[in-house]
């Protein structure tokens, strides 16, 4: 089923969309969720989220349902991180912050600028290493999940990413002051 | 809550940058090297198709194929692979080498902003950064623009101790004129290089058309250049990529600029700012 028919039948009430939705996209918004939680709290996300693309839409009407839900999932995840006392975070999660250190700041006063920032700077850079990029801090996969996907070694995948932090590092301070 | 701080502002990157797949992103595959016959082939029916005169160039460089549509776009150029003897070098790059031995013996992998098999150098001359690659053949852009950035970097397989094949060097500037980012590689690969090369290319969302010209130097170097532009947001952004190979050196380079498109006068003014810079910069290579 394409994402048109499940949005339209999330749009007009039907009950089937959910579960059309959770057939196409569960176990993708699952594994998003256990790359920041534990695989029970991962589940909890995303049964959180189908619950709330239903209570969602409509009013909304997203033109990219794998992206609507991946994002609240995503989100679910990290505030179920915050509500975590310090030890129990995974090492992942406070890995892929330590890399975005002095690059992404701990506090932002202008949020929308920062983010408009970013996609300016992802729409300049070559598609392979953005993806790299979106997948590595956005969607929180490991090096070793990287290597599986592109065919890169991780030597390869480590110094895309290194290169790609600097060059938004660099962009970011002419524009944004960190 | 710092950590989390971090990832959260990373919370709106754009739909299409999460939709992407790596197959839509990447044209690299990992056997990059043409068969003469086949080249051969290639020539011809690109001849027959009538397309740009790069078949023409013999074992130049080439675009093999673009596609564009609403599920993705992109295109592919290829030339004919060329590694280059790590020994042919006279420069410095062995103290490089020696810093990525000692990088891999010393590194803590979880927590660290060093990388495996990769070093940079920073430097503030062209002269200097070409000294220090000591290839003979190397050649950079001779002109009176001051670029923000010089690196040389160097890419290298590790194992073990001491067992190290060296994969690259690259030559990068960076520039920004009149509001357009410019970004200017020069790369050789080894012999035994564990990276591709012989090929690079470009995919993206979205419907994005793709022209390519031939660019020809005062010098009569015959670059290709590929066109395109694309929207994000409120902004149109335009980019040009030029490529040539040349004993054994690869030259990409690459343009963006960015404007709202409110004002027509003030786009065409910056694309055409972009065409003679595009010409300015093929124009300062003497090869």
């Amino acid at each position: 089923m394409d994402e048109k028919q499940i949005i339209a039948m999330l749009w007009n009430r039907e009950e089937d969309g959910v579960k059309a939705l959770q057939d196409q996209y569960a176990a993708k918004l699952k594994m998003l969720a256990a790359h920041f939680v534990s695989a029970q709290d991962a589940e909890e996300c995303m049964n959180d989220v189908l619950l709330a693309v239903w209570d969602s839409i409509p009013p909304n009407r997203p033109d990219n349902l794998f992206a609507y839900s991946a994002r609240i999932c995503r989100n679910k995840a990290l505030n179920k991180i915050r509500s975590m006392e310090r030890q129990k975070r995974k090492a992942e999660v406070v890995e892929l912050s330590k890399e975005l250190q002095n690059i992404i700041p701990d506090k932002v006063e202008q949020e929308s600028l920062l983010t408009e920032l970013i996609n300016e700077f992802l729409e300049q850079e070559r598609a392979q290493d953005r993806y790299l990029f979106v997948h590595r801090y956005w969607f929180g996969e490991s090096i070793e999940e990287l290597c599986g996907q592109t065919g890169y070694g991780a030597s390869r995948i480590k110094s895309s990413l290194f290169r790609m932090r600097k060059r938004l590092k660099n962009y970011l301070e002419g524009r944004y002051r960190i | 809550m710092k950590e989390v701080n971090r990832l959260e502002y990373l919370s709106g990157i754009d739909d299409r940058f999460l939709t992407q797949s790596w197959s839509e992103c990447s044209s690299r595959k990992k056997k990059a090297y043409f068969p003469l016959k086949a080249a051969a082939v290639i020539l011809v029916v690109l001849l027959a198709m009538g397309t740009a005169v790069y078949a023409a160039q013999k074992l130049g460089i080439f675009m093999s194929e673009k596609h564009s549509g609403d599920s993705g776009s992109g295109y592919t150029v290829k030339w004919n692979k060329q590694q280059i003897d790590f020994n042919e070098l006279h420069g410095q790059l062995d103290s490089m080498k020696e810093t990525i031995i000692e990088q891999n013996k010393n590194m803590d992998f979880a927590y660290t902003d060093e990388m495996p098999g990769y070093c940079q150098k920073a430097f503030d001359s062209d002269k200097k950064a070409v000294d220090f690659i000591g290839y003979d053949k190397l050649v950079t852009a001779d002109w009176n623009y001051r670029p923000s950035e010089i690196s040389v970097s160097l890419y290298a397989s590790v194992r073990g101790e001491r067992d190290v094949t060296m994969d690259q060097v690259m030559l990068e500037h960076k520039y920004e004129i009149d509001h357009i980012r410019l970004q200017q590689w020069e790369e050789i690969f080894f012999k035994g290089s564990h990276l591709d090369a012989g090929q690079t290319g470009v995919s993206e969302d979205g419907n994005v058309e793709y022209q390519q010209t031939k660019l020809k130097s005062a010098d009569g170097d015959e670059w290709l250049v590929v066109d395109s532009s694309s929207r994000t947001g409120k902004y149109m952004f335009y980019k040009k990529n030029a490529y040539l190979t040349r004993d054994g050196v690869t030259y990409s380079l690459y343009m963006v600029a960015q404007d709202d498109g409110e004002d027509e006068a003030r786009t065409a003014k910056l694309q055409k700012r972009q065409e003679t810079l595009m010409k300015e910069w093929v124009d300062a290579y003497h090869f």
